[in-house]
């Protein structure tokens, strides 16, 4: 009887690859997560725990430290930053994030039908499993293009740019475009092997090209997802154009760093808040926005 | 048959401003075989739901073992939950563990959390053998340390059937048990059920679209429509026009 | 058809409206396209820059390297493992703040509380609700902060160390993945826990017998994509001088050994790679 039951439990179904992959990540999460608990505790000694509540207290508005302030003075010191040049970096921050994600948007969609495996094959939805032909070597081609376009951080191609192109708001601008136009077309070349075929083979048999085939059927029946997507990515654009700036184009990062560079911490801390308040409102309009798209 | 286990008296289920259920009365004895029947939305859900508590009623009173259900606290209640044993029609089985592991949570509500966790992980012996002899008893001991995702549909039924027998029940309530299956199959499922009530001494309660299916199979019928009582017959007794009716009045009601 | 045709044009209106505010916002940026292309073909760097992508370096560009540098290829593959390293650190941090308080961000165990009592109901739904409502907003916090400016602070605060590095990461992640979590645990099927509420199992055991395993793929699938994103943030923190892949980057592509920085790239780039082939890879094994 156990003996079954033992025989069972043998040959149940397993998986050695799982089984590899749960130890490995395991390890691999386990063993930094120790130093930094060592780490961690270093930071409770005495002097370094004096550094760390320093910090804390350049957080103050410097002209507020030392005297007793009620909200209002507070209120009023943010106000005056926020007139300054908080406005001004918000609104820049913003306009960059639109254009790029607008650009990345273009690159995508145009980009996405070429990974496409349903579409890019010798007899695309006609035959079943029709051989790839020379259309794989162009699908391999632009998913890894698309692949290394995402691979690589915005921040990396932003740094690049900046020394090859020089000072303007392009460098961060096309950096935030090839990033995002990485991860978008690679969720729209799903999106489009993911449409219903039926009315794509009809229209192929009636003998539409492939590109007529995009432009008058999938790309039409794509757009929706595709929207919802593209705000997705909005969100995550406005949050990355904040940062862009601490390697020297105007927007939020470019004042945080210069507040950093100048030990200006309380400026920091203000200028760090509205980047995090620029989130908030990127992700708050992208909900909303996705709610009124998906709406009926 | 033996003493009186479920009352319902005029018990009346209210979401918002709709009866899923209106006035119904009726009792279950204990170790009876019940088949509510009627068309879908009758309430045949809601009044199983009655039953192992999981709904309350909106007005009227439920009889557990002549005991009101609605002064039950907390612990005599899930006490009574644990003790019912429920098939659900999509079987709510959790798809991505083992088939040992589903059938072992029915029991882990009565452990400690730390034990609970160590015997969801790691099953012992004793525990092994049970589940293993309680499948046997279902045709699927083969399958016992394959994870659900890879079995059938029908495969997947008996393990949530295995699921409520391993909660030891005194009460099996089984929703829509053949409602996607071929009357061949629907009748070998039945005849699972109804043995197993048997075999066990279990109360059976079975929501079914059907009842000619279940002939041979049941003691009473129950039929419902729109919420309302329509009859309550011992199977032998059950009239084809009483049937008929059920039915075709909810058409004209429709045309109406 | 009518309600189809209506909701299209909603959506034209949306990506006309989008592109118009794109448009603007060029303008404003003093953005041109001939500015750009002037730019581009202006410095002899960015055409070098660009072939050197098809000759990415096995050895050091320079002509006079210092012995006690490792080879190039071990200090691509240091750089690599580093990268690697405070990802994960990150994410063990990330890890530990995404389930606690996601647990708490997940409506599944407030709104479904079975607790019979009406008074005791009612308490334990407010205190609920309010524990709810903090983590939600804590966890906003959190993610709104870009893991480079929380790097910044850190920075400051603790100076360059394996810490700040590691909670700079972990912190926003966290609170994407309590916030993903939540949102995948309260979407996946809620039969299997409703079976074992059945059963007599109270909401936390129903939740993490039932529900988390059900909703296991998919949170398995994000963790290995915040995963990924991990690794990118750790790379750019090279760039504030942690020893990842982005500070030997900065380094090469300041002293104009643009092949050595293709490199780097490429080694990034498999990284991302090899994340997302094992992402699905376990995919396909635990959603048959």
């Amino acid at each position: 009887m156990s003996a079954v039951l033992e025989e069972l439990h043998k040959t149940r179904p397993r998986s050695g690859f799982i089984r590899f992959s749960v130890v490995f990540f395991a390890l691999l999460l386990l063993a930094p997560l120790l130093t930094f608990f060592v780490g961690f505790a270093e930071l409770a000694k005495p002097q370094r725990q004096a550094n760390v509540a320093r910090f804390f207290g350049e957080l103050v508005p410097y002209s507020l430290r030392d005297k007793p302030s009620g909200i209002t003075d507070y209120a009023e010191w943010y106000f005056q930053m926020w007139e300054k040049s908080g406005a001004y970096a918000m609104g820049i921050t913003f306009a960059m994030s639109l254009v790029a994600i607008m650009l990345a948007g273009l690159i995508a969609f145009f980009l996405s039908p070429f990974a496409a495996r349903t579409l890019m094959n010798r007899d695309p939805y006609l035959t079943q499993g029709a051989s790839a032909g020379p259309w794989q070597i162009l699908t391999w081609l632009s998913r890894a293009l698309l692949m290394f376009m995402r691979a690589i951080p915005e921040y990396i191609w932003a740094f690049i740019f900046l020394v090859l192109f020089g000072p303007s708001a392009w460098p961060a601008v096309l950096a935030l475009a090839l990033h995002n136009a990485g991860v978008l077309g690679r969720l729209q070349a799903e999106t489009i092997e993911n449409l219903n075929p039926t009315p794509l083979r009809s229209l192929r048999a009636l003998g539409a090209s492939r590109f007529r085939l995009f432009f008058a059927a999938i790309a039409p029946m794509s757009f929706s997802r595709f929207l919802l997507f593209f705000f997705a990515r909005w969100e995550m654009c406005v949050r990355e154009s904040t940062v862009l700036g601490l390697i020297g184009i105007v927007s939020l990062g470019y004042y945080i760093q210069d507040a950093r560079a100048r030990n200006f911490y309380d400026e920091m801390l203000f200028f760090i808040l509205l980047g995090a308040l620029l989130v908030v409102i990127g992700d708050v309009l992208s909900t909303v926005l996705r709610r009124y798209l998906r709406r009926d | 048959m033996s003493s009186e286990f479920y009352r319902l008296e005029n018990v009346s289920v209210k979401y918002g401003d709709t009866y899923a259920l209106q006035d119904v009365s009726c009792t279950i004895f204990s170790g009876e075989r019940v088949a509510i029947v009627g068309p879908s939305g009758a309430g045949k859900s809601t009044l199983l739901g009655l039953l192992n508590g999981g709904i309350q009623a909106t007005e009227g009173e439920v009889y557990v073992d002549l005991q009101q259900l609605s002064r039950f606290d907390e612990t005599a209640l899930q006490t009574h939950r644990s003790r019912v044993g429920f098939v659900y029609q999509h079987h709510n089985l959790v798809p991505t563990i083992r088939v040992i592991q589903n059938v072992m949570s029915a029991r882990l509500g009565r452990f400690s959390l730390f034990e609970a966790i160590r015997r969801f992980v790691y099953s012992n012996a004793e525990e092994q053998e049970e589940v293993y002899n309680l499948l046997k008893r279902l045709g699927i001991e083969e399958k016992i340390f394959h994870f659900v995702e890879q079995l059938s549909g029908g495969q997947r039924q008996r393990v949530a059937i295995a699921r409520a027998l391993y909660q030891e029940p005194h009460t099996l309530l089984a929703d829509e048990p053949v409602a996607s299956l071929d009357p061949a199959r629907a009748r070998e499922t039945l005849k699972l059920f109804s043995t197993i009530a048997k075999n066990d001494e279990l109360t059976l309660c079975m929501s079914l679209h059907q009842v000619e299916l279940a002939e041979g199979y049941i003691d009473r019928v129950i039929g419902i429509r729109d919420g309302k009582l329509v009859f309550d017959r011992l199977s032998s007794e059950l009239q084809a026009s009483e049937l008929e009716e059920l039915y075709t009045i909810q058409d004209l009601a429709i045309c109406v | 058809m009518f309600r189809t045709k209506r909701n299209l044009g909603r959506r034209f209106f949306v990506a006309a409206v989008m592109g118009l505010l794109a448009l603007v916002a060029a303008f404003t940026l003093d953005l041109s396209v001939l500015s750009l292309l002037e730019a581009m073909t202006a410095n002899k760097a960015t055409i070098n820059f660009f072939t050197a992508a098809f000759m990415p370096a096995f050895d050091y560009q320079a002509i006079e390297v210092p012995d006690s540098a490792p080879h190039f290829l071990l200090r691509l593959l240091e750089a690599s493992w580093m990268t690697v390293w405070y990802a994960a650190g990150g994410m063990a941090v990330a890890l530990l703040i995404g389930t606690s308080f996601g647990f708490f961000c997940s409506s599944f165990w407030w709104v479904e509380g079975q607790v019979k009592n009406r008074e005791q109901r009612k308490l334990i739904a407010q205190f609920a609700f309010l524990t709810y409502f903090g983590a939600r907003t804590l966890m906003t916090l959190c993610r709104s902060v870009h893991e480079l400016l929380w790097a910044v602070l850190f920075l400051a605060a603790f100076g360059v160390s394996e810490v700040s590095a590691m909670l700079a990461i972990g912190i926003p992640a966290g609170g994407m993945l309590a916030k993903i979590f939540a949102e995948i645990i309260d979407e996946s099927d809620h039969g299997p826990a409703e079976a074992l509420r059945a059963c007599g199992l109270g909401s936390f055991r129903t939740f993490i017998f039932a529900q988390c395993p059900t909703a296991l793929p998919d949170l398995v699938a994000y963790l290995l994509y915040r995963f990924e994103c991990a690794l990118r943030s750790s790379a750019v923190l090279g760039f504030f001088g942690l020893p990842t892949i982005g500070f030997y980057l900065a380094a090469s592509f300041e002293n104009l050994h643009y092949r050595e920085v293709w490199s780097y790239l490429y080694a990034l780039f498999f990284l991302v790679i090899i994340v997302d082939v094992w992402s699905s890879a376990i995919r396909r094994r635990i959603q048959r």
